[in-house]
Parts: structure tokens; C-alpha cells; sequence
């Protein structure tokens, strides 16, 4: 079993690697016709004549699926406490079939808490960046973890 | 298609009612399997005495029913033309098996694009009220839209 991470696990300028994402055409599709049917998400053909010229996953699905490699990467693997809001999200470039989305998690902030002695907050800025090394995603957000003792 | 909906139709202040979706623990489940998997948004059983007193939704996919229903009840029917980002998501109230979400929008600001005449930027406020009148997730973002007759 993988030793439990903590607050002080996360300091900041850490930086933890969350993989990498390459959507298909398929599961933009099918992610799009569940939560975000907009013609530009759904089908190739209508989608080339639209604002982005071909098929772009829905903002919403980078969203996601970059929330599960945080999940996977940090989350589930720390004695977290939740999290805040998330903010400051940015749809920088479109998400097209068969990039390489590379995901990573910096903390921007760690910030142990006043009032509550065994947690602490991180304000984290989270990425998926493509294979020309231009951020397509941008996200930021906060997590509460546990203090060790 | 002059029946869509452009730029000029979201004056500040103006409000869309989006229409109502009820959450049942297999959607939980299903979303919190792909997307958020923590016991508490996987776990049809999960107990009551533990972190959130039970099953409770992701909070991306409360988040993803107001998207839908903004959708279903304006986007489907617009000139929308995609969105460069989102301010903020804020979760006020867990969402959980059983809950009736009904969505809204509010137009916050609507700026014409100084570079790109044929469309223009809306700011708007998004919000789903749960069947007690509480606000459970809010969204605030933009959307781009095409101006009429560009």
C-alpha cells in the first residue's frame, strides 16, 4: 500500500505529473451528447463549418476528465479533507481528436489553517498542455489536507 | 434562422429559466465512476455518519447538469459560438439521490468584440436550486455569441 500524503506533502512550487489524456473523436462525442450537445462537439461534418472549423471536445470534458487524473494523482492518494471552489478556468486551444494532452498539478499556495490546527489549504493551478508546449486547459482550484502528526 | 438567439438577445439582467432534472443515485454512481471516483460519489451505500453523511454527487457533475440544461433551454436554440473560460464554480449544498435541480441563467454583461465584429462576448450568471428553493452550484462564465445579420 502507498504511504497516505500530506499537507506538508504539497508544498509550494510542488508540481505532481497526472499523465496524459488523448481524447478520440468517439468519446468527445459521447461525452458532448450526455452533458454539452452543442453541433460542434457532436459530428464532424456540421462542426467543420462552425467557429472552430472541425470536432472540439466541450470545455467541460477537459474539465473532467483532467478532475479524474487529479483524483487518481493526488486526491485518492491523500488525506484530503475536500475542496473549494474551482476558478479561473481557461478553454485556451480547442481540444481536438488525437492530441496529447499532458496533465499536471502545481501548488501555487499552502497555507495551513488558523482555526482548525490539523489542516491546511492549497491553492493549486492545475494544466493540460499539448505537445507544442502551448497550455490548452488552465484551472485553478483549492484542497484541504490533512496535517501530519 | 432568425429565430435563434444572438448577441442582442442577452440584455444585462435578463433571466432564462432552464427547466428541472431529478438526480438519482445511479447517475451519482455512473459519473463518480468515470470522472470523481471517492467513495462518497461512488458508493450507493456509503454511510451516513461518514464524509458528507452519505452518497452525495461529484461536484463536476452538479456543475454538468446546469451546462445541460443551459444547453437544452438556450444554447440549442442560439448563434452560440463557444466560450473562452469560466470565472468560477462554487458548490453551496452537497446535491444528492433524489434531488430536483432546477437550473438558471442570469445575464451579467454583454460586450461587443472590438476585433471581431460579428460576435460579441455574454457574461453570465448560472445557478441550480435545489427542490428546497437552495442554491446548490453556481457558474459564472462566458459565452460568445454571433451578432445579428453578421
Amino acid at each position: 500500500m502507498t504511504e497516505l500524503l500530506y499537507f506538508e506533502d504539497f508544498p509550494e512550487g510542488h508540481v505532481t505529473d497526472l499523465g496524459t489524456w488523448t481524447p478520440t473523436a468517439e468519446e468527445i462525442v459521447a461525452f458532448a451528447r450526455e452533458w454539452d450537445p452543442q453541433p460542434f462537439h457532436l459530428d464532424e461534418e456540421a462542426a467543420r463549418r462552425g467557429p472552430f472549423g472541425g470536432l472540439v471536445a466541450s470545455g467541460w470534458h477537459g474539465i473532467c476528465v483532467w478532475g479524474r487524473l487529479y483524483v487518481d494523482g493526488v486526491h485518492g492518494r491523500a488525506a484530503s479533507m475536500g475542496g473549494g471552489a474551482m476558478e479561473d478556468i481557461r478553454f485556451l486551444k480547442p481540444i481536438r481528436p488525437g492530441m496529447a494532452l499532458h496533465a499536471e498539478v502545481r501548488v501555487l499556495e499552502a497555507t495551513p489553517s488558523q482555526s482548525r490546527p490539523e489542516r491546511g489549504t492549497s491553492y493549486w493551478r492545475g494544466t493540460f498542455v499539448d505537445d507544442e508546449g502551448d497550455e490548452v486547459l488552465v484551472l485553478h482550484g483549492r484542497a484541504f489536507f490533512r496535517r501530519r502528526s | 434562422m432568425d429565430d435563434l438567439l444572438h448577441f442582442e438577445d442577452f440584455t444585462p439582467g435578463r433571466v432564462f429559466e432552464l427547466g428541472s432534472r431529478e438526480v438519482t443515485t445511479e447517475d451519482i454512481v455512473a459519473f463518480g465512476r468515470v470522472y470523481d471516483p471517492l467513495p462518497f460519489h461512488t458508493d450507493p451505500d456509503a454511510p451516513a455518519d461518514g464524509p458528507y453523511g452519505g452518497l452525495i454527487a461529484s461536484g463536476r457533475h452538479s456543475a454538468l447538469i446546469w451546462m445541460r440544461l443551459y444547453v437544452d433551454a438556450v444554447l440549442s436554440r442560439s448563434a452560440g459560438m463557444g466560450s473562452p473560460g469560466l470565472e468560477e464554480i462554487k458548490w453551496h449544498r452537497p446535491v444528492r439521490p433524489g434531488d430536483v435541480l432546477h437550473g438558471r441563467v442570469t445575464v451579467l454583461e454583454a460586450t461587443p468584440s472590438a476585433t471581431r465584429p460579428g460576435r460579441g462576448t455574454v457574461r453570465i450568471q448560472g445557478e441550480v436550486v435545489n427542490q428546497e428553493g437552495e442554491v446548490a452550484t453556481s457558474v459564472r462564465g462566458r459565452t460568445f455569441f454571433a451578432r445579428r445579420g453578421a
